[in-house]
């Protein structure tokens, strides 16, 4: 019966520490992020996963984005107001409607050495739109005719026809300039990291982390003022909570249940941002009953949304439609929208002119990995219920569950979306008939001519009103329900200063250094 | 019968192994008559007391949803229970045939049995029944199936050794001499003593197939939510362990001493059977 001795022990070591750890912890350790011995100020993060290669043109993950966007830069570049700014082209314009013309920042060198020009921008825009790149920001250039080099500090663009968001897609860090001769010389761009920007490429140590170093003849004076930053692979929530309160990394994101806790450690801000992502629950609109619309209406009105805010995220979501709050002057007040409003009796009341007064039996399907998710199943499920609706909860594991959505085998599904920086891919990315992420088989003729509207106009007040009735449109039919768009958080130790997140730009650290 | 009244009456003394028994029959009465005890309905969300300690009106306090912990634990009993009872019963029942069938023939039918076992038993316990769930899809039959499967070998090994050292004695042999039919030997003579080894594997495996079920529910493979299993229960406590660690602690400590009293009473069991300690 030794082992059985031993056992106990173990376990009630277990225990103890358990409940060790409930406690109020205030001990929890001091902050040592200061600056390294060497008076080198390195900036320490905690990376939720492990970057999935660092090519800028082809990698989606934001592990990765995160990394490389440090390194490479786009010719122009989004401000918090969506508006557009300058980055390697100082200038641009735009004689007629369908040709662009980009003017180059001069003496713009790559972190190799080589010269940045006009040759490089043509390179990296073909790399992005051939085939065998298979570039996330293909479909964005795709209505680019010809790429034509004017002088060493001049390209000319020009259009099939007419393309409204062609200059955020510009704008986007996935049309990064890369420089020719080091993809020749990788054969990719996934190991290595050369651009133009404020900080370097250092080195990578699998499942350990990545190293960047400042860029000492960056185009731009007193920029950055780190000597480097280093991504750490956290995984686990707690590992990065634990990080952070010991001051083993200076900054990490956390999830909205773990921040009460990190506000309660004097040693640590807390920073947060309103997100371009939203929750939602997807339907497929080709599978009874959700083809018809009035049931998609009845389920959008008995769904309580602030609940799913105050329960889901701890209260720091805001109701979205399509394109969330965080993308300004783009976005509509969804509040006031008739579907926003909870009426069970009118919810009943769709429910039985669809022919289902007693409700109906069907199934939601979630991600297991992303407990947010599993969460708002739970309480669709539960809400659902007061009107008839049974649903089953199927977790899926991350690769299963994204095959489900890209094939439509599901009835509901419940996901997060990100509406990425122009309107045209929140609404004609997710919701035109030919959308390439229009999964749930919808269809509808007025919402077709609004998005290509919006990709043809110019003028941003008409494009405002354009996606404006789109958005009407969409929350009232409802291929989707839209749910909530939640706010992100930064936790950093209070010694790093000059650092604010934004929705546009969540980590710029050009002025950002360790007191 | 004869021979459980021996165990009964060995068990008796064996003090250690009375605690397991108790432990068994607690969970086991829990089990069965605790719905019927349980103040709330498990998956019943009180949506305004989310993350609440332990009170009165909830002895182990709220989970975030606001759903009574206590009711949860005690549903879950019901559903480790249940899983560790059905998958089991499929592990043995699978096992006690092929290794009866492999012990007693021998020659090709012992390697063709004995090489598929092995091939199962190269994969860890955990891997093979996520594969099995992954390619049958989560819920809680298939949970079941996997587990069932898994312990599959582990038996077939057990009931093959034993009926290979029973095979040899004499009363089999005089059996099969004086012209007793094949399946009239092995039902009859070789079946009841081979029980020993069997019964100790299955408290054993009891306890083994409740921790796989917890496991497979911490992946979100087992039991779909709002349903509680202590594994799920525990998986979903991840994020609150430290604002509200009861929802981690009760599941736990139910799964801890769960296992614990199965492991005592095989433990206790396999000492009572064992021929060699026979005063």
């Amino acid at each position: 019966m030794k082992k059985w001795f031993g056992f106990c022990v173990v376990m009630a070591a277990l225990s103890i520490a358990l409940v060790a750890c409930s406690g109020d912890d205030a001990s929890s350790g001091e902050s040592d992020g200061e600056a390294t011995p060497s008076g080198e100020q390195i900036l320490k993060i905690g990376n939720d996963q492990e970057p999935a290669g660092l090519d800028p043109h082809t990698v989606p993950a934001h592990s990765s984005v995160r990394i490389y966007e440090k390194v490479y830069e786009s010719l122009l570049t989004l401000d918090e107001n969506m508006e557009l700014q300058p980055e390697l082209a100082k200038e641009w314009d735009q004689p007629d409607d369908k040709t662009y013309t980009f003017t180059l920042r001069e003496g713009v060198t790559f972190h190799n050495g080589n010269e940045m020009t006009a040759e490089d921008v043509k390179y990296s825009f073909e790399r992005i739109m051939a085939e065998e790149t298979a570039s996330i920001a293909k479909s964005y250039f795709d209505k680019v005719e010809s790429i034509e080099v004017v002088s060493p500090t001049k390209v000319k663009f020009t259009l099939s026809e007419t393309y409204a968001p062609f200059l955020s897609y510009v704008a986007s860090t996935n049309a990064a300039i890369v420089d020719q001769e080091v993809v020749e010389e990788n054969g990719d761009l996934m190991q290595t990291a050369v651009g133009t920007g404020p900080f370097k490429f250092e080195e990578w140590e699998a499942d350990n982390h990545v190293k960047l170093t400042k860029f000492e003849d960056y185009y731009q004076d007193d920029i950055p003022k780190l000597d480097g930053i280093t991504y750490l692979t956290m995984k686990d929530e707690s590992a990065r909570l634990a990080a952070i309160r010991t001051g083993e990394v200076h900054m990490t994101t956390l999830a909205s249940q773990s921040i009460p806790l990190a506000e309660k450690n004097e040693d640590l801000t807390v920073k947060d941002y309103q997100s371009t992502e939203y929750s939602y629950v997807g339907f497929n609109v080709n599978k009874e009953p959700f083809n018809d619309k009035k049931v998609r209406q009845a389920i959008s009105l008995a769904v309580d949304r602030q609940e799913v805010s105050d329960i889901v995220w701890k209260g720091d979501a805001v109701p979205s439609g399509p394109i969330p709050e965080s993308m300004g002057k783009w976005s509509i007040d969804v509040t006031e929208e008739e579907m926003y409003q909870q009426d069970m009796d009118r919810a009943k009341e769709l429910l039985a002119e669809a022919g289902y007064e007693d409700g109906f039996d069907t199934e939601i399907t979630t991600a297991s990995t992303y407990p947010d998710m599993v969460d708002t199943a739970q309480l669709l499920q539960e809400q659902l219920e007061a009107i008839g609706i049974n649903a089953e909860i199927r977790q899926l594991e991350w690769g299963e569950y994204i095959d489900t959505w890209t094939n439509g085998s599901h009835e509901m599904l419940v996901g997060r979306n990100s509406s990425g920086n122009d309107p045209d891919r929140s609404i004609g990315f997710f919701f035109s008939t030919d959308g390439s992420a229009n999964v749930w088989g919808f269809s509808d003729e007025r919402v077709d001519q609004l998005a290509e509207k919006g990709r043809t106009t110019i003028d941003t007040e008409k494009r405002r009103e354009i996606y404006n009735e789109a958005q009407e449109r969409l929350v009232d039919l409802s291929p989707n329900l839209f749910l909530v768009s939640p706010k992100k958080y930064f936790v950093l130790q209070n010694n790093v200063a000059n650092y604010t997140p934004t929705a546009n730009e969540p980590e710029n650290f050009d002025e950002t250094i360790i007191e | 019968m004869g021979f459980m009244k021996e165990i009964i009456n060995r068990l008796k003394q064996d003090k250690v192994g009375l605690v397991g028994v108790i432990g068994v029959a607690l969970v086991i009465f829990i089990g069965f008559i605790g719905p019927f005890l349980s103040p709330h309905d498990p998956t019943e969300m009180y949506k305004s007391h989310t993350l609440e300690g332990p009170s009165a009106a909830h002895w182990f306090g709220t989970d975030e949803f606001g759903r009574d912990i206590f009711s949860r634990v005690i549903e879950g009993a019901k559903v480790s229970l249940y899983v560790g009872l059905i998958s089991v019963g499929i592990g043995a029942t699978l096992g006690f045939v092929f290794g009866l069938v492999s012990g007693f023939f021998q020659g090709w039918v012992d390697h063709l049995i004995m090489r598929i076992m092995d091939i199962l038993f190269a994969f860890p316990d955990i891997l093979l029944a996520l594969t099995i769930v992954a390619v049958l899809g989560p819920n809680l039959r298939n949970t079941m199936i996997a587990i069932g499967i898994v312990f599959t070998p582990v038996f077939t090994r057990t009931v093959r050794a034993a009926v290979i050292s029973v095979k040899e004695m004499e009363f089999i042999t005089s059996a099969a001499a004086i012209g007793v039919k094949t399946h009239k030997v092995i039902l009859r003579h070789v079946s009841p003593n081979i029980l020993a080894p069997f019964i100790v594997q299955i408290t054993l495996a009891l306890s083994g197939a409740i921790l796989t079920e917890a496991a497979l529910s911490f992946l979100g493979l087992g039991i779909q939510p709002p349903d509680p299993s202590w594994g799920s229960m525990l998986n979903a406590s991840r994020q609150y362990m430290e604002i509200a660690p009861w929802i981690a602690i009760f599941p736990a400590l139910f799964i801890i001493v769960t296992i614990f009293c199965f492991n005592l009473l095989g433990d206790s069991l396999r000492d009572l059977l064992d021929p060699k300690l026979k005063s």
